[in-house]
């Protein structure tokens, strides 16, 4: 209540733009992009009772949601430790309308079948949508919802989805605090077409929104979706009431982005379907379609939700698919597990590349994967589509697929940022009874549709901003400019700037990031063209350890890599460079008590010049800092429990789901948190 | 339990609707575990035949034949007595989903009970005087700190170092951030102006802020305090507690005096409820 007033009143004192922490060389802001409330369908069909409002008061750290749990959690009630900078609650645009009728007792659709259909908490319902099996899990359903009701009742349907959308836009403005903590509007577009994942959430700079979300109902194809969003917001002017000059930008002007989630399990629909690749694409590069479409892309969608609650999305390795990846630091969170190589090493039960199947569909349901939809892949297919536009029309060129990267977690229990291991009891409110629950089907998902993977979930990623002061305008102006980054869970600090000459003793100088931004382009930049054939970039990479809480220090960093991505003849190449730390640094965590150890770098900061480069080819580049080992989620919870339980692992049988707890290779024990700067890019002239 | 303002909570028509179903609820309830299961008819309506025929057609494309009509009827009324039996048997006790969204419920109309009545400007003021220490802005400090990767502690080191700041000028006013005095370089800067504890847990960890907040004596150099990055000598410039008159903040004073009452009232019908429950907690 206190920090509430206190917001109230600090708001009310700044006439002035600038805020106290005002700083030019841009502040860290944290927070969470992807929050799932009792608005979303799936959220209270599974037993979330806690709404936007609610959701904001925990990203702000005052507002404690008990668990469900009988898992021996750190603490029994979910709160952050560590409050949020900023948040928006996205819940799914499809069922908004049905979240409202099916739930209020008084309408008169609550007793219909369809109602009825979807109001049994978490449990397969059948047929309640014809030609829709009933083996599909609710999410699937989640696209479709709302359309039956709102094609039979549409002006029920359309006040109430009004209603919803409204009540979304008021908790976000109601809890928006200038230089204190910033709210945006925002939904999730819940786009499954064939049955892969091409969700997007929405986010609006304000309280200027189109009057309805536009859902996948209304836009099957991501740029329909952007071209509504234009014609319904970007392109809308505002008429200022007071007139003129009253009115500034940041509160009359219509402004959005889209961020991707789960290209792990897109199929690589996410960039493939309006180019290159695979379909209608000669014609599209032929006749400026593509430029008109990369530029829209471009500017709608700056980034990428890069690891969430269903896995991480920076990679995929795979020998098989050239545009693959060959990097061990890719296996964290992965949902894609024992993908087929095309040789005679694949398993019998290998999951297919969605693009050795005839058609590609159901990789939302771990039907196939892609390295396509992941971020890395998806960066150098842009690389290859810049080189494309090219040969078609030096003047119209595009790299369509420029996206840096933001974090989320992607909760369904109304609880924003709540991303620390020990925290983890499950994603929904259902998952969060036992221990079993959360380990039950590790793997083998493709097996049987009706069941995700439990067990592979994790509580998914923050997102980063780097921004002069915490308000909506400049938040949200950084996220356009892509000066943003993703960590894993933990408040690792990243700087990244690339340019053509910084000084070697940067990292020892008293102002790194004031240097950096007068020498060079900060994360989401891109590099000014080399001034001459034997100029070299030069990255300047500068990372601080998670600084800790009163429960405990953070972990400190092991290394800092840079990727690269390049261009060459038409390919792609990527490569992974070592820049500061080690590997070797004898690291490691005591699996019993889950205590880390080994060598402490609190900080790690380095200047990297790339001697390998070639003026003539396309490339990109991004940072990883990693941290020492330490125990996953699920380690936390099984040493618990059979410490509470007194049991050990030989008293575990063989087919129980806590075997999960037990497996020999400490490998699937441990994990190494990290962030993900935005990419900064080369194109060459 | 603190009852939270929802803006649909205050929507009349909507606690008309509530209310209506509340009241309609209550007497199947009642009628319910009043009798057994057998006494109590079960009666489709007119209008609610519309409802199946509307159910049908979503999922069909049409309307239902009079066959199908029956057939919708005789489900409808087989899964109502089996609700029936459901309540009869107290199937809802327990149900953790039930209960929440009952006691949702409840939540909203008890919400809706309860609206203040608008306070006088003399009320406002003085409930503002007398909640002072809740209309102020948190502490918020400014500082320089010189920071070290790996520093000895030891007391004469110590002594030895404040010394040796104590000589070195400050910039005051309004000092860079990016001012290094001395130690090595750190990300954040050397120089904070006003910040709050938020920030300084962010910039610092946990352990730096407990430290700082008890720091004693501006312009003086302090330390070496410990953060999860290494050792810091601290130079309190200063600290400021700021506190608004009354004038500049009334909205924020009544937002609150309107919040506080609300929850009061809130209580009260709370608490009356409760009276009408004999409550025994066991050891």
């Amino acid at each position: 209540m206190f920090w509430l007033v206190y917001g109230l009143l600090y708001s009310s004192l700044i006439s002035a733009e600038q805020c106290a922490d005002y700083n030019s060389a841009k502040n860290p802001y944290f927070g969470d992009l992807h929050v799932h409330t009792s608005f979303s369908m799936d959220a209270l069909t599974s037993g979330t009772t806690y709404d936007p409002d609610d959701a904001y008061e925990f990203a702000k750290g005052l507002l404690s949601i008990p668990s469900s749990s009988t898992m021996t959690g750190e603490q029994p009630v979910r709160k952050l430790i560590r409050p949020l900078d900023f948040a928006a609650v996205t819940d799914h645009a499809e069922g908004l309308a049905s979240v409202n009728i099916c739930f209020t007792e008084s309408n008169i659709v609550y007793h219909s079948r369809y109602c009825r259909s979807i109001r049994e908490p978490g449990m397969s319902i059948p047929d309640i949508l014809d030609g829709i099996p009933a083996v599909i899990p609710d999410l699937v359903r989640l696209s479709t919802l709302d359309s039956p009701l709102c094609e039979l009742l549409p002006r029920m349907c359309k006040k109430r989805r009004i209603e919803m959308w409204n009540k979304i836009k008021e908790a976000a403005d109601d809890h928006n605090s200038p230089c204190e903590f910033t709210t945006f509007s925002g939904y999730e577009y819940t786009g499954l077409p064939l049955g892969n994942n091409t969700h997007r959430n929405v986010i609006f700079k304000n309280s200027v929104t189109p009057k309805l979300p536009i859902d996948y109902i209304a836009a099957k194809q991501d740029y329909q979706l952007w071209n509504l969003l234009d014609s319904q917001c970007t392109n809308v002017e505002k008429e200022c009431p007071g007139g003129g000059e009253q009115c500034s930008d940041d509160e009359y002007k219509c402004e959005v982005i889209t961020i991707p989630h789960n290209g792990n399990l897109s199929g690589g629909a996410f960039f493939k379907t309006t180019y290159s690749k695979i379909s209608l694409e000669n014609e599209l590069w032929e006749n400026d379609r593509a430029f008109e479409l990369g530029k829209q892309r471009q500017r709608l969608e700056p980034l990428f939700e890069i690891y969430q609650n269903k896995g991480a999305s920076e990679c995929m390795n795979s020998q098989a698919d050239p545009l693959g990846s060959q990097d061990e630091m890719c296996n964290f969170e992965q949902y894609s597990y024992d993908v087929c190589e095309g040789n005679e090493n694949d398993s019998p039960d290998c999951m297919p590349l969605c693009s050795s199947l005839p058609i590609t569909a159901g990789a939302f349901l771990g039907a196939c994967a892609e390295p396509m939809g992941f971020a890395r892949n998806a960066l150098r297919a842009g690389l290859e589509d810049l080189r494309k536009s090219e040969e078609v029309n030096q003047a119209k060129r595009i790299n369509p697929i420029k996206i840096g990267f933001v974090g989320g977690t992607d909760t369904h229990n109304a609880t924003p940022g709540l991303v620390r291991e020990k925290d983890y009891t499950g994603q929904h409110k259902i998952d969060n009874s036992e221990l079993v629950d959360l380990l039950v089907k590790p793997a083998q998902v493709n097996k049987n549709l009706a069941n995700l993977p439990q067990g592979t979930n994790s509580p998914g990623s923050l997102a980063v901003v780097w921004a002069k002061q915490n308000t909506r305008s400049e938040l949200f102006r950084a996220l356009q400019n892509k000066e943003a980054y993703a960590t894993s869970g933990p408040r690792i600090i990243a700087r990244f700037f690339g340019g053509w000459d910084f000084p070697d003793d940067m990292c020892q100088l008293d102002n790194f990031a004031e240097i950096g931004y007068q020498q060079g382009v900060p994360m989401g930049g891109d590099l000014s063209v080399a001034q001459d054939i034997h100029a070299q970039p030069e990255f300047a990479v500068a990372a601080l350890m998670d600084s800790g809480t009163e429960q405990g220090p953070g972990t400190p960093l092991q290394k800092i890599q840079i990727i690269k991505g390049w261009e060459e003849n038409g390919q792609t190449y990527e490569q992974v460079i070592d820049v500061a730390g080690s590997d070797y640094n004898g690291a490691g965590v005591d699996l019993d008590t889950c205590t880390t150890y080994g060598v402490e770098s609190a900080s790690l900061c380095t200047v990297w010049r790339d001697t390998s480069f070639n003026p003539a080819q396309h490339a990109f580049y991004y940072a990883r800092v990693v941290e020492n080992p330490s125990c996953r989620w699920h380690k936390y919870q099984c040493n618990a429990y059979f410490l509470e339980n007194q049991l050990t692992c030989d008293d575990i049988e063989e087919d129980s789901p806590l075997n999960k707890c037990c497996v020999a290779d400490d490998s699937q024990h441990i994990i190494q948190e990290r962030a993900w700067t935005s990419p900064i890019w080369y194109s060459a002239p | 339990m603190r009852l939270r303002v929802k803006s649909w909570g205050s929507d009349p028509l909507f606690h008309f609707l509530l209310f209506g179903f509340v009241l309609y609820f209550g007497k199947t309830l009642y009628s319910v575990l009043m009798t057994s299961p057998e006494e109590s008819p079960i009666v489709i309506e007119h209008e609610f035949k519309n409802v199946l025929k509307e159910s049908f057609a979503s999922k069909n494309g049409r309307l239902p034949s009079t066959d199908e009509l029956t057939i919708e009827i005789q489900q409808h009324i087989k899964e109502e007595v089996l609700y029936r039996e459901a309540l009869h048997h107290r199937l809802d006790v327990g149900d953790e989903f039930v209960r929440r969204r009952l006691i949702k419920k409840m939540e909203f109309l008890i919400d809706g009970m309860a609206e203040p009545s608008q306070p006088t400007r003399q009320e406002l003021e003085q409930y503002y005087y007398d909640n002072r220490t809740q209309f102020t802005l948190p502490k918020r400090f400014s500082f320089f700190h010189v920071y070290f990767q790996d520093y000895q502690s030891t007391s004469d080191n110590n002594r030895a170092e404040r010394a040796r700041l104590n000589e070195v000028s400050v910039p005051q006013n309004v000092p860079d951030r990016y001012h290094r005095i001395a130690g090595d370089p750190f990300l954040h800067g050397y120089y904070f102006q006003d910040v709050t504890r938020n920030e300084i847990q962010k910039y610092f960890g946990s352990l730096f802020w407990s430290k700082l907040a008890s720091l004693e004596g501006e312009n003086l150099w302090h330390g070496p305090i410990e953060s999860g990055y290494g050792d810091h000598f601290v130079r309190l410039l200063r600290t400021s507690n700021p506190e608004l008159d009354f004038e500049s903040m009334e909205p924020t004073v009544y937002a609150e005096w309107k919040k506080v009452k609300k929850e009061k009232q809130i209580e009260n019908i709370v608490a009356r409820m409760m009276k009408k429950y004999s409550i025994t907690i066991k050891q």
